[in-house]
């Protein structure tokens, strides 16, 4: 129930944690130091008022009274020659918070203190003379009832003055300048005398009043935006959809009926029209073969929207390009290749796979020729990328040993990944070189490679480097000699088994073993049964059907 | 002192707005270029190709048994070729293993592994006999919690990258696809972690599970924790991957790097914050061993989550979340400031342990300070209606933008009232921000005190009438 409680409260002060901004300073008495300050603050602290007996107790108990606090020195100077005539030393101006205040230091005596007014609470005015209030620039005013009535007059008629003639012209000039400042108020807005709590504010008020603004403006720009965004995005959806299927009509009349290419010429005027009918060309050629295909680029041509691509190819921004060399390979037009070879070298990923797509379609001979220019790092997702064209298309596939001695060690894995998919059997001599390779991820994919294709030449070798590799190849190395089992590597096998600490190494060994067929499987039963090393685990793990 | 206080507030109010309209802007413009960039991408190519790596998704699960078999159901049709379910039962007292072991016809085998992370004892290892769920394999263990449970699912793991999932969570058909990508592509920097954008399922329309309706939950906290998401994901989240500084991947989805999983030690079971815990690790692995990495970050809805619909379960919820961030801050506090950390310790820790972990606590604090200032009678209240329109029309705002953010990317609400809903919400939101800091609080008092432990959650099941 307290928890619940405690939460409902905390409900209605929602957000607002920093309005406790407005709560702290204390209103018009200032402590002679910060030791007092609480004392000060307890008596101010029931109402904006204070009361007339707790001014005797200051005075008695030497609090200063502030009696007025000025931005500008000259204006504070200005009372106190007033004042300083009836009270001489004790009257003092103190500079503190940026503000230059007249304060009575010290009082002896009983006589009664009347509180007069505070300065801001305009609706307690009562003393029409001592009414000092609003005066730009002039904080917080207390005048001491016990000040005699010629004091009181003088005070009220040095701060009128202030406030009227003198000040007018002295600042005048400051008033402008903030006026200019602040969009919504300036000093003498009778709103900032509500807000204004600092007392040197103005520019808070005033920021907090632009941010709420713009916040709520912007606020009612993004529903604007939500409203209206979703009904353009399904009309323009709706008008697509529309044109696509109206255009997929046009074109398989055109290419297969005995419909002109009029009707298209009025299309090509509309911009957007006239790429949703590009978009359906490259549609439908995407199924096309011979003379279909081949009307349909002359359509293509005629209607000299292949100036359009060519004119997106050189475009500064990456997703015409992309839209631009889908659209030229497509189509078969070579104008912008130099374009496409540039952007091989691209920075950013998308653009650089699309451009090596456009060049295997609008390759004749080699499609994989750039791959000789290739400097960047061929990434796998350019390989699968690539490698799924290749699947799905009826190119033609060359012979990848010619790129394993590439410098870009990622052209030499992608060629030995391709040599596995197209079982590329004739490029085992070259195959066998790159075990030797410098990079061990390169030796790593030609270790696989050799044992996905079986190459029984590598068995020695791999038994060599075994040794040396580090524990991924070393695995691989095991797993490859699992592939193609050969009985002179029982012994070798048998010795990792024994050997090796490691679990993964120990098991891909057994399984190796049991690769081998009747003799490994024997092998590893003879194992189980010596009770040197308790290799029963691994071997009943290998022997799991369900599980490999 | 109030006013210093209060200044103090004031001021860090500021710079937290000033904050996250900076990570909204530059949310803005990521995300625009990731949307641009992935229209031309066809995910197809990797589904079966032969060349996409091999990922092992780990899901642990206690006591899960109203939501396990339709999460099993999604996993095993994700589209991707070469993937494995390790699923964990961590000692469940309810039915789910026996559900699992029935439904899926398991059967014992002699699988052996290591213990190369510390984890409970592994009971057993089960696979089914029917082979058309031959991914799949249960690790039946000890109890030991989530972190625990993930520790068993990396040590039968074999393959190089791993996905940790929520066993309340569904997931994207398309969600591996997406994640695999940033390992696939050529960097200087090696990519050691993924993750991507958390949905609430609440309300959905969902069958044997898939979702075959997205709608906005009926109930106002789930509806208020849409808004919430939206924003965190879709502005906060987006941005700091940007500036490589993420310093959380949501454990309801996650693709790492297992080899630096490993070794930088697993999940650690001290924490309730496992998640975040384990990402600074490996950011501080890699760092102090001068390597290039990233954490990578996708902006599309990759899985889908119950959050709690009752004050009681979001409390339980929100408390653990804050005894994770404590835990994990105070564990790391080591990165703070630190220019060997790079933006991750310069501009990331600093970020959360002010925002994320302080902020909460002050605000309470002046909650409080202006209730007894209220009573007190000393509030300006023209002042106050000030800040707080402030205050409050900031937050809306950047609730509205990042509603106008989804609107124009993911459009994953179809219906107009459900966006007018959302929006609706958005409104209201601000005024529940202070049950979040009680929440916040609470979670502190219970690390300060050393309380351990997930507690108890609900689940209501996936399943929805239409």
């Amino acid at each position: 129930m307290k928890n619940q409680l405690l939460l409902i409260l905390l409900l209605l002060f929602a957000t607002v944690f920093q309005a406790n901004l407005t709560l702290c300073k204390p209103f018009s008495i200032s402590s002679p130091d910060t030791t007092r300050s609480k004392k000060t603050e307890k008596i101010v602290s029931s109402d904006n008022k204070i009361t007339i007996s707790s001014l005797i107790n200051l005075s008695k108990a030497h609090y200063p009274i502030q009696l007025g606090a000025f931005k500008r020195k000259s204006n504070a100077e200005a009372l106190y020659l007033k004042i300083e005539a009836f009270f001489g030393e004790a009257v003092k101006i103190i500079e503190e918070d940026g503000y230059y205040k007249v304060r009575l230091t010290s009082r002896n005596g009983n006589n009664d203190i009347e509180y007069l007014n505070l300065v801001y609470s305009s609706d307690t005015v009562s003393d029409e003379k001592n009414d000092v209030s609003a005066k730009p620039g002039l904080d917080k005013i207390i005048v001491s009832a016990s000040v005699p009535t010629q004091i009181r007059a003088s005070i009220a008629d040095s701060v009128q003055a202030l406030s009227s003639s003198s000040y007018k012209t002295q600042n005048e000039q400051s008033a402008k300048n903030i006026q200019h400042k602040f969009i919504f108020l300036n000093n003498n807005s009778p709103w900032l005398k509500k807000f204004n709590y600092f007392g040197k504010s103005v520019a808070l008020v005033n920021a907090l009043i632009i941010f709420i603004t713009g916040s709520i403006f912007t606020m009612i720009l993004f529903l604007i935006f939500i409203l209206l965004n979703r009904t353009r995005m399904e009309k323009e959806e709706r008008l697509r959809q529309f044109l696509l299927e109206k255009y997929q009509g046009m074109i398989i009349n055109y290419l297969f009926g005995d419909n002109l290419s009029d009707g298209f010429m009025t299309i090509a005027s509309d911009k957007f029209r006239r790429q949703v009918l590009i978009d359906q060309m490259i549609d439908v050629s995407i199924n096309l073969k011979g003379d279909a295909e081949a009307k349909l680029r002359e359509l293509y041509l005629n209607m000299g929207l292949d100036r359009d691509s060519v004119k997106k190819a050189y475009s500064r921004q990456w997703h015409k390009k992309i839209k631009a060399f889908r659209e030229l390979a497509y189509m078969n037009i070579r104008d912008a290749n130099d374009e496409i070879y540039r952007c091989l070298e691209s920075k950013n990923e998308i653009l650089r796979i699309e451009a090596q797509i456009a060049l295997v379609r609008l390759s004749d001979d080699n499609p994989f020729e750039f791959l000789n220019h290739l400097e960047r790092p061929f990434s796998l997702w350019e390989q699968i990328t690539l490698y799924e064209l290749l699947v799905h298309h009826d190119f033609k596939v060359p012979l990848f040993h010619q790129f394993l001695s590439s410098p870009n060690d990622t052209i030499v894995m992608f060629s030995l990944r391709m040599i596995r998919e197209y079982k590329q059997l004739d490029s085992e001599e070259y195959v066998l070189k790159v075990l030797q390779h410098n990079n061990p991820d390169v030796r790593k994919i030609a270790i696989e490679v050799t044992g996905d294709m079986r190459m029984k030449q590598a068995l020695k070798i791999l038994k060599k480097m075994y040794k040396n590799e580090n524990y991924d190849n070393s695995i691989e190395i095991l797993r490859s000699m699992g592939k193609m089992p050969d009985e002179e590597m029982l012994g070798f096998l048998k010795l990792v088994l024994d050997k090796e600490d490691d679990i993964q190494l120990q098991i891909e060994a057994t399984k190796s073993i049991e690769n081998m067929g009747e003799v490994g499987v024997k092998s590893l039963k003879k194992i189980m049964e010596s009770e040197y090393k308790n290799y029963n685990i691994i071997i009943r793990h290998v022997l799991d059907k369900r599980i490999n | 002192m109030g006013y210093y206080f209060a200044n103090f507030i004031f001021i860090l109010t500021c710079v937290l707005f000033g904050s996250y309209i900076f990570l909204g802007l530059f949310s803005a413009v990521a995300l625009r270029k990731y949307l641009r960039k992935n229209s031309y991408i066809n995910y197809n190519t990797l589904v079966l190709s032969p060349l996409s790596p091999h990922v092992s998704i780990i899901v642990p699960a206690y006591n899960e048994s109203k939501t396990v078999l339709d999460n099993i159901r999604t996993l095993l049709s994700l589209y991707y070729n070469n993937f494995e379910v390790i699923l964990v039962n961590d000692g469940s007292t309810d039915d789910t293993f026996d559900l699992i072991k029935e439904v899926y016809e398991l059967d014992k085998v002699n699988y052996y592994f290591d213990y190369k992370l510390p984890c409970e004892r592994i009971r057993g290892i089960y696979k089914s006999k029917n082979p058309s769920y031959a991914r799949l394999m249960v690790v039946d263990k000890n109890n030991g919690g989530k972190a625990d449970s993930l520790n068993a699912g990396l040590n039968i793991s074999r393959n190089s990258l791993v996905v940790s999932i929520d066993a309340d969570s569904m997931i994207e058909p398309d969600s591996l696809l997406k994640l695999v990508k940033p390992f696939l592509e050529e960097k200087d920097k090696k990519v050691i972690g993924t993750g991507g954008v958390i949905r609430i399922v609440n309300s959905c329309y969902v069958e044997k599970g898939f979702i075959r309706e997205i709608r906005i939950p009926e109930k106002i906290l789930p509806r208020l924790q849409v808004v919430e998401y939206t924003r965190a994901f879709l502005l906060g989240r987006m941005a700091w991957s940007q500036l490589n500084g993420l310093m959380l991947i949501s454990g309801a989805i996650g693709m790492f790097d297992k080899e630096t999983m490993i070794k930088s030690g697993g999940y650690s079971t001290k924490t309730v914050g496992e998640d975040m815990e384990l990402l600074l690790r490996m950011r501080r692995f890699m760092a102090e061993k001068n390597s290039e990495y990233e954490v990578t970050y996708i902006p599309d809805p990759l899985c889908w989550t119950e959050v709690p619909s009752d004050l009681r379960s979001m409390r339980k919820q929100r408390t653990r979340w804050t005894r994770g961030l404590v835990e994990s801050l105070l564990t790391h506090k080591k990165l703070f400031m630190n220019r060997k950390y790079k933006q991750l310790g310069m501009l990331g820790y600093p970020y959360w342990l002010i925002f994320e972990w302080m902020a909460p606590l002050i605000a309470f604090a002046g909650f409080l300070y202006t209730i007894i200032l209220a009573f007190a009678g000393l509030v300006n209240w023209p002042f106050f209606i000030l800040i707080f329109s402030f205050v409050y029309f900031l937050a809306v705002c950047l609730s509205i933008w990042a509603i106008l953010l989804e609107e124009i990317t993911f459009h994953k609400y179809r219906r107009k009232m459900d966006v007018m809903k959302l929006i609706g919400v958005a409104f209201i939101e601000p005024f529940i921000y202070p049950i979040y800091t009680y929440f916040s609080v609470r979670g502190n008092i219970e690390s300060l005190r050393g309380k351990k432990g997930w507690g108890k959650a609900t689940r209501n099941g996936f399943e929805k009438k239409k």
